[in-house]
């Protein structure tokens, strides 16, 4: 009886369905996949050939075993420059609209079944069954070697939270798949209810896809939170515009602005439109800072000595409100003194408050508009891009003593003294796109604005929408 | 010959020692096991061998479990785990494993608790006995760590590299010796290189992606960026508890250290050396986790235990199938038979030959000259009939899961039908066949007599013993085969059709020839 024991598990592991192809189905889908440029780099290319393969191998298979009368729709496939996996739907009375979703690997060990959390997270990508396929092109086999339902990735699966990924080991997953076609016929559907994805705006999702329309050498989807990850591929208009963004090599997208070349004066081509604050407003805003050299003239005696008490303070108190207080009075002042802007320098190097510090640079730039020793500031003109709206957008980045830089972003009217309009928000991403603060103006807010420090090399960006318009930009600190 | 284990104590605290040309097999004691078996035992006092199988295997399911308990229920499997080891020593294959090998590999996975528990984690003992359970089980890890080490040789480096999952390098990294310590998170970082790797580096021809070229200066710059930009990112997610791969001190230590690309490289090395290492060329590390058990000098229990035979160890083999069906199944016996009796002729066929004698699809499909599919398919509309019958007569929703079971089940049911049958034609023609000589079928299979000494009883050569019982079963094969072929449908030209064109047949006959003869209870003709 041992005998047979053995004869059986060894059966057992090939309950597996084998289903061998053709070299010529194998060169079929590689011509397809590699023609004319349909994916942009290889990750995403070997990606569309396996799941091609594997789509036109299961679907033979499954037409037959089910005597579907309707032909199956698969997923576009568009999808694989992004996610692997391939969905089948079914239309068919016997069946009804369920849905499966394949997984291809080439992995020889068959011990874990992974799937990617676009098939399972995305409401409107998930399905009922999700089939193990194991694929390897060299020995012309397909075999599919267990399946599973929504319900047991989202109960049992283990999330990596790097991949993005659920997974099952071999144990959980049924390796019969008789009982995969008989199931489809008679259980019910077997999708967990999830929720569904947080809706994004046009402008943050033609952010994204102007972000991720950058090249990669593999498959974006660990680029930005998954959330609006998915909420962009769920979305078949952005899907297929991210799409052709990536296949097209020629897309033109604006890389960020280094802020260091403004400091350095350099003429850069992405800073179209970017003026000093003299340029941008006119003497209207800069006022104190915009008279000309030669009404600089010598302060009276009682405003001199008010001058050395505030630079004093600035060196010797320890109270770092008083520098600051003191700070702001002597660019009230505005005496264009060597001694004073040196003072004011030292401040912004070695305050200990993003507060101070950048008082002391707007004295400073008030004081010498055009000082650039530890920082600048820059803004633009948003009217053109913000249907009209009166407002701009202003960047500023001083030098720490520490090696770090502080960074200034703000929203202002253009027009003199003027409020922004109420609901104005100004939204500043880190270099993967999550979203690390969002400010939203209220009735009579004259600027709404963030302050934060980061590294030389760092990238991150800034949007700004008011009503249904939207503006992005990209920096690198 | 394998020394068979008495005492209680024994079989949950000794392990086998089968020196390399199989010549010297002794149970070692585990001293460590010993002390903690005895400790147990003074409290609860029992004798029962399914008591304390029960018990470690609670004890090792606890929340906090004791740190022996897997290891006495591994102990207790060292019988499984030898016979499944000899017999799967013996398949043919391009790379031979020595029994040694094979035992190694499983003991590797009852002896580690966290193996343990995922290999034991769906066994209930109400279902059957631990030993089926650990044979099936112990039996797939084998079979296919034979088959993945005949894989493995057909691809290179970079190949192998891009064709296992993460689990599976994962353990073979760690039993490579690569670990995650506090402050130094080795494996996570081979394995971050390797996911990296993973994603990038592809084949660029749709042919040889298993001989795959290791990748470039170029490529493995790449890869090295994208290690570094993916670990610069901010994981936030990580934190939240849902991921138990990369916990976050580890992604924290390996985020302040970039690595360039010769360092890639390395961990993409050792990588493909753990890939490569099978088992380690001795005992040795096995021998780690039981302290001193093989220790030479403690060798004496052997002086304990009786030597026997172990050839009936396996004799209640059909007990889960019984346990199966006593699960309220008579009541949908008239179900399946009556949906069995509606099916045609060929179909009733192709699914005696499935079930009956285990011949596979494919088989029956080339045979019959139909799609596999076909065959498959006789089988689902069984199931779909009693599915869809209990879930009118019990008004249930199954999932998938329990249709998997009624499968099994039905599957189960139907062999057994089959087989009874065949059995009972065995049994009619036996008596036509041997009734004359039944003396000799009663001592050597009913009770377990070496040929050698059935002759001396019944003063007959062993030689012509032989004869006889080979002729008996060579006729018994012929009947068989006669009474399966019987009603066989005709070929698409009007021929008939052949059993003998199976290729498996004969052999699986003539296995359930062999295995009716050890089982049937030899009894004289009433007439």
């Amino acid at each position: 009886m041992f005998e047979q024991s053995i004869v059986k598990f060894i059966d057992h592991n090939s309950q597996a369905l084998n289903l061998p192809f053709s070299e010529n189905d194998r060169e079929k889908a590689w011509l397809q996949v590699n023609n004319s440029n349909q994916y942009s780099n290889d990750a995403a290319r070997w990606n569309a050939f396996l799941n091609l393969l594997s789509q036109n191998i299961l679907s033979i298979w499954l037409k037959k075993e089910l005597e579907l009368s309707r032909p199956i729709t698969f997923s576009s496939p568009d999808i694989w420059e992004f996610v692997n996996g391939t969905s089948f739907s079914f239309g068919d009375i016997s069946i009804g609209d369920k849905r499966i979703v394949i997984i291809p690997s080439e992995a020889i060990d068959n011990q874990e079944f992974s799937v990617p959390q676009e098939w399972v997270d995305i409401p409107k990508f998930i399905a009922d069954y999700y089939l193990a396929v194991q694929i390897i092109p060299d020995e012309l086999s397909i075999s599919i070697w267990g399946f599973t339902t929504h319900i047991d990735l989202k109960t049992q699966g283990e999330y990596d939270a790097i991949e993005r990924t659920y997974s099952l080991f071999r144990d959980d997953l049924i390796p019969d798949i008789n009982t995969f076609i008989v199931s489809l016929e008679v259980c019910q559907t077997q999708r967990e209810v999830i929720p569904a994805l947080p809706i994004i705006s046009t402008n943050e999702a033609e952010y994204f896809i102007q972000q991720l329309s950058q090249p990669s050498l593999y498959l974006p989807r660990l680029d930005i939170d998954f959330l609006k990850w998915g909420a962009i591929l769920e979305n078949d208009t952005w899907r297929q515009k991210l799409y052709k963004n990536r296949i097209t090599p020629a897309t033109v997208t604006t890389p960020a602005i280094p802020l260091s070349s403004w400091r350095e004066n350099i003429e850069n081509l992405f800073d179209t439109g970017w003026q000093t604050l003299e340029e941008l407003f006119g003497t209207s805003k800069v006022n104190f800072a915009f008279r000309s050299e030669s009404s600089n003239k010598q302060p009276d005696a009682n405003t001199l000595k008010q001058i050395k008490e505030l630079m004093e303070k600035i060196k010797s108190s320890v109270d770092e409100g008083e520098k600051q207080i003191a700070a702001e009075r002597l660019g009230k002042i505005g005496y264009q003194d060597k001694e004073i802007i040196e003072v004011l320098i030292y401040l912004i190097q070695t305050a200990k408050k993003e507060e101070t510090r950048w008082a002391a640079a707007e004295s400073l730039w008030m004081i010498d508009p055009k000082n650039s020793t530890v920082g600048v500031k820059r803004g633009i003109d948003l009217g053109m891009q913000l249907a009209g709206s009166p407002l701009a957008l202003i960047v500023g980045i001083l030098e720490k003593s520490d090696g770090k830089a502080s960074i200034l972003v703000q929203v202002n009217s253009i027009e003199g003294e003027k409020y922004l309009p109420s609901g104005c928000r100004m939204t500043v991403l880190d270099e993967t796109g999550n979203t690390f603060s969002e400010i939203i103006s209220r009735e009579a807010d004259r600027v709404i604005q963030k302050k934060f420090s980061g590294q030389r090399g760092e990238r991150f960006s800034v949007k700004i929408s008011l009503g249904d318009s939207c503006i992005g930009k990209d920096f690198i600190i | 010959m394998l020394p068979k284990r008495i005492n209680l104590i024994d079989k949950f605290t000794t392990f086998l020692y089968v020196d390399s040309n199989n010549s010297r097999i002794t149970w070692l004691r585990d001293r460590n096991l010993i002390h903690n078996f005895q400790e147990h035992y003074n409290l609860t006092q029992k004798y029962n061998e399914e008591f304390w199988v029960e018990y470690w295997l609670e004890k090792s399911r606890h929340s906090k479990p004791n740190m022996f308990a897997h290891k006495h229920i591994a102990s207790y499997l060292e019988e499984t785990t030898y016979w499944l080891s000899e017999k799967l020593s013996r398949i043919d294959s391009q790379v031979n494993y020595s029994l040694q090998d094979l035992m190694q590999v499983a003991r590797i996975n009852v002896l580690n608790q966290e193996k343990f528990a995922k290999l034991f984690k769906t066994y209930d003992a109400k279902r059957g006995s631990i030993t089926k359970f650990a044979q099936y089980r112990l039996g797939t890890v084998l079979s296919d760590f034979i088959h993945i080490g005949q894989t493995k040789r057909k691809y290179s480096d970079a190949g192998l590299l891009r064709n296992v999952s993460h689990e599976f390098i994962r353990d073979a990294l760690t039993s490579f010796g690569i670990q995650d310590t506090e402050g130094n998170y080795k494996l996570s970082q081979h394995l971050f290189a390797w996911r990296c790797f993973n994603e990038i580096y592809k084949p660029r021809k749709e042919t040889g992606s298993q001989k795959l070229a290791w990748p470039n200066r170029e490529q493995l710059e790449a890869i090295t960026n994208r290690y570094n930009q993916l670990l610069a990112k901010p994981q936030e997610s990580i934190g939240n508890g849902k991921s138990n791969r990369w916990l976050r001190p580890c992604m924290t230590a390996l985020q302040k250290t970039a690595i360039n690309t010769k360092t890639l490289e390395e961990l993409l090395l050792t990588c493909v050396k753990a890939l490569r290492h099978d088992i380690s060329p001795t005992v040795d590390s096995l021998d780690r986790p039981l302290g001193t058990a093989f220790d030479d000098n403690q060798a004496t229990l052997v002086d304990t235990i009786e030597s026997q035979d172990f050839s009936n160890y396996y004799e209640n083999a059909e007990d889960e199938q019984d346990e199966l069906l006593n699960q309220g199944w008579s009541e949908i016996e008239t179900i399946i038979l009556e949906t069995y009796a509606r099916l045609p002729q060929t179909k009733q066929k192709m699914l005696q030959l499935e079930l009956g004698l285990r011949i596979t699809q494919k088989e029956i499909a080339h045979t019959f000259d139909v799609a596999q599919t076909t065959v498959s398919r006789v089988i689902n509309f069984l199931v779909k009939e009693v599915t869809g019958w209990s879930q009118v007569k019990y008004s249930l929703t199954l999932t998938p899961k329990q249709v998997n079971e009624i499968s099994k089940a039905l599957d189960i049911y139907l062999a057994q039908h089959f087989q009874s049958h065949f059995s009972e034609s065995l049994t009619h023609n036996f008596q036509q066949l041997a009734s004359h000589n039944l003396a000799i079928f009663k001592l050597h299979y009913e009770q377990n007599l070496p040929l050698n000494q059935v002759a001396e009883v019944l003063n007959i050569p062993e030689s012509a013993l032989q004869e006889i019982i080979n002729g008996v079963k060579q006729q018994l094969c012929l009947k068989l085969s006669d009474e399966v072929q019987k009603d066989f449908p005709l070929s698409k030209d009007g021929l008939a059709i052949k059993l003998d064109t199976i290729a498996s047949a004969e052999r699986q006959i003539s296995t359930f020839v062999d295995g009716w003869l050890q089982e049937t209870i030899y009894t004289t003709p009433e007439n």
